[in-house]
């Protein structure tokens, strides 16, 4: 059996991948998807819980097909004395669909008001909507969501990209060539390798003066995961580089007086793809939850930059927990990018090798 | 076998000469110190005499120098500067190595007696409704960041159980305000154990996961040997056969995944302490990078590399004594 066909009987991988594919579309067109932008700060109504059960279909004079809101108004709660949002049933704002809102730019690249839904413009139609609530500054969480899921899973895929790259370089030369420079090499990765990763990780990304700008800080965090990323990736290259190199057709290259770039690049390289691919597969969610764990601990991304470990760090207190719980959102986002990608990973891993054992958890 | 430690533990030295100068070198990266935020409240001469009082102001490789011969020497891990006193103190104090035993043991402990029994269960009602609700709950607690898994925790105390500081219960810290200072009795061995059941579960999920899923894979391996067939044609109940034979042949291969599980039980012990605010020594490692507190994040560091060495000789080591067909000669 091909290994697509035996990657299309799992089930479980097939969800996990299609997940992925839609969060990975949504997240893109995050502008178009969101009502709002996730910096736009509507002061007077902070902390408004998810609104998905105020929208309504049916009013006093019957039912329609167009869902709309009612406004929104904050009142004092008599008994507990905490702010609460009320509906003000005397204004109605429908919801329409590709509606002119906030300009944001398309995939960063081109200008656009369109949003996929929403009430109209701050302009023209005051009404409120935000289906996932907002947070103490009253921007909208589903824009942020969503504005934060661009960096939680870039990040992730571009340092596993950069781990991949820097794990062929010196596992795969580590391997061919193995002798002293693999063992001085074996032995510092093990060394590296014993030292905790979050504990390394913190302190790595401790050293990133506080004063650098948010952008610049993006980079050394992706910097500073890759350095704690590359060292497991690099020992599975080497491993199946190792196993490779004694092979006959490697002989065959070498008799044909191929160097050993050409035979490391185009001969051994591309039997090592499927092995690659899950290797990548398995790391992305471990470094997505430790950037997420980063920015939770303020260790990470920071404002104005948004990812969803960042968006958590206003749900630590018990406070919030008790009495603002649509702030922990953002984990099951976590949570379900993490599981999507594990049950891919195990999917594909079985179909290449189900005995393999490539990431140590 | 005496050889094979000594080697081992030969080993370490270098490794461990090794993870000092990344420690050191890893928390100097940063380009302030601890005095750094001083500057705009105390005059510039002030700030002088400190560094030079502690050696701020000397280049990098003397200033590791000090550091390592001060630990090699006096057992000295340098100073804390945020809490005045030496740095392996800042660390330790408090009971805090105490309580990092204790609440790695009972998680350990907790992870075995969780995880042995669903993972026997699974694999002798192999595809039963309860065998693939385990193996989906073994996919979640794999897939949950150990600090959502926290968040999660707190929220359902607070939310649905109705405990917290509204109600006059703490949910953080190992103890109740009011117990932390009592003497010891039963009411505050209760108190202790409440506040110890979430630490364990945070730092423990994802093991209970994998050990049980890996306990259900090895003993369907075991049960599909020709031995068991022997002792099931014999007549044996099938109670006996599972646990006399089949089980204790499975349990060998587990103690191999100790190795790998002091790091990640690491990771959650380490987001459990900040967000569950335990009293333990990666609460004290964390507090210590916030603070800049450069001396105690690098002993940090240092300490618990050490641990987990040591851990993973112990692991091998215990490994060779239950698994009789390790050979260690070549």
């Amino acid at each position: 059996m091909s290994f697509f066909a035996r990657f299309r009987r799992q089930r479980l991988g097939l969800l996990g991948g299609l997940v992925l594919l839609m969060l990975a579309l949504v997240v893109a067109f995050a502008g178009f998807f969101s009502p709002y932008d996730p910096q736009t700060q509507h002061r007077q109504f902070p902390y408004v819980p998810p609104m998905l059960g105020r929208l309504h279909f049916r009013d006093e004079e019957g039912f329609h097909l167009r869902p709309f809101v009612y406004g929104l108004e904050r009142v004092r709660d008599p008994f507990a004395l905490d702010w609460v949002y009320v509906e003000d049933k005397s204004e109605k704002y429908p919801v329409y669909l590709f509606v002119r809102g906030e300009e944001y730019r398309l995939l960063g690249l081109f200008k656009t008001d369109i949003h996929l839904f929403g009430t109209g413009t701050e302009g023209d139609s005051p009404g409120q909507l935000f289906l996932l609530g907002t947070d103490k500054l009253g921007r909208d969480l589903l824009a942020r969501v969503l504005a934060g899921g661009q960096i939680s899973l870039g990040l992730g895929l571009l340092v596993v990209l950069v781990c991949l790259v820097v794990g062929v370089l010196i596992g795969g030369f580590s391997g061919y060539y193995g002798g002293a420079v693999d063992t001085l090499l074996q032995r510092s990765v093990e060394v590296v390798m014993s030292i905790p990763r979050l504990a390394l990780l913190l302190a790595l990304s401790a050293a990133l003066p506080p004063e650098l700008p948010a952008t610049t800080r993006f980079w050394g965090i992706a910097v500073v995961l890759a350095l704690v990323g590359w060292a497991p990736l690099a020992r599975v290259i080497r491993g199946q580089f190792l196993r490779y190199r004694e092979e006959e057709f490697i002989l065959a290259a070498r008799a044909n007086g191929s160097g050993s770039g050409r035979i490391i690049f185009r001969h051994i390289l591309p039997n090592t793809f499927s092995y690659l691919i899950v290797a990548a597969t398995l790391t992305a969610p471990a470094l997505i939850i430790l950037e997420s764990i980063l920015s939770f601990f303020n260790f990470g991304i920071q404002e104005p930059l948004i990812s969803w470990g960042m968006l958590l760090q206003e749900a630590q207190s018990v406070f919030q927990l008790q009495f603002h719980p649509w702030l922990l959102l953002p984990a099951g986002c976590i949570v379900l990018v993490v599981l999507a990608f594990n049950f891919l990973g195990d999917a594909l891993r079985d179909a290449v090798d189900p005995h393999l054992t490539l990431i140590e958890r | 076998m005496w050889g094979y430690v000594l080697r081992r533990v030969l080993y370490m030295v270098p490794a461990l000469f090794f993870i000092s100068v990344v420690a050191f070198g890893v928390i100097k990266l940063n380009p302030g110190d601890f005095l750094t935020k001083y500057e705009l409240s105390y005059p510039r001469e002030v700030l002088q005499e400190m560094r030079e009082r502690y050696g701020l102001d000397a280049p990098l490789h003397v200033q590791y120098w000090r550091w390592i011969t001060g630990i090699l020497t006096r057992l000295d891990f340098g100073y804390s500067f945020a809490t005045r006193q030496p740095a392996l103190q800042a660390l330790f104090s408090s009971g805090r190595l105490l309580w990092t035993f204790v609440v790695t043991g009972v998680t350990m402990l907790c992870t075995w007696l969780l995880a042995l029994p669903l993972g026997i269960y699974s694999a002798t009602h192999r595809n039963s409704l309860g065998d693939r609700l385990a193996n989906l709950l073994g996919f979640i607690g794999l897939s949950i960041p150990s600090f959502v898994l926290a968040l999660v925790l707190l929220w359902a105390l607070v939310v649905i159980f109705q405990v917290g500081p509204r109600y006059g219960l703490g949910v953080g810290g190992l103890f109740d305000p009011a117990q932390a200072e009592a003497a010891w009795s039963w009411a505050k061995v209760k108190d202790l154990l409440w506040h110890l059941w979430p630490a364990v579960l945070v730092i423990g999920a994802g093991n209970i996961a994998s050990l049980s899923r890996y306990m259900r894979g090895q003993l369907l391996d075991v049960l599909d040997e020709p031995y068991i067939q022997a002792a099931r044609a014999k007549g044996l109940r099938e109670r006996l056969v599972v646990y006399k034979h089949a089980v204790r042949n499975a349990l060998t291969p587990l103690v191999s995944m100790l190795g790998f599980w002091l790091p990640q039980m690491f990771e959650g012990t380490l987001v459990a302490a900040v967000v569950l605010q335990l009293p333990i020594v990666e609460g004290a490692y964390w507090q210590a990078l916030a603070q800049e507190d450069q001396y105690v994040a690098m002993s940090g560091l240092l300490f618990f590399s050490a641990v987990l060495m040591v851990g993973s000789l112990l692991a091998d080591l215990l490994l060779l004594w239950v698994d009789p067909r390790i050979r260690l000669e070549k």
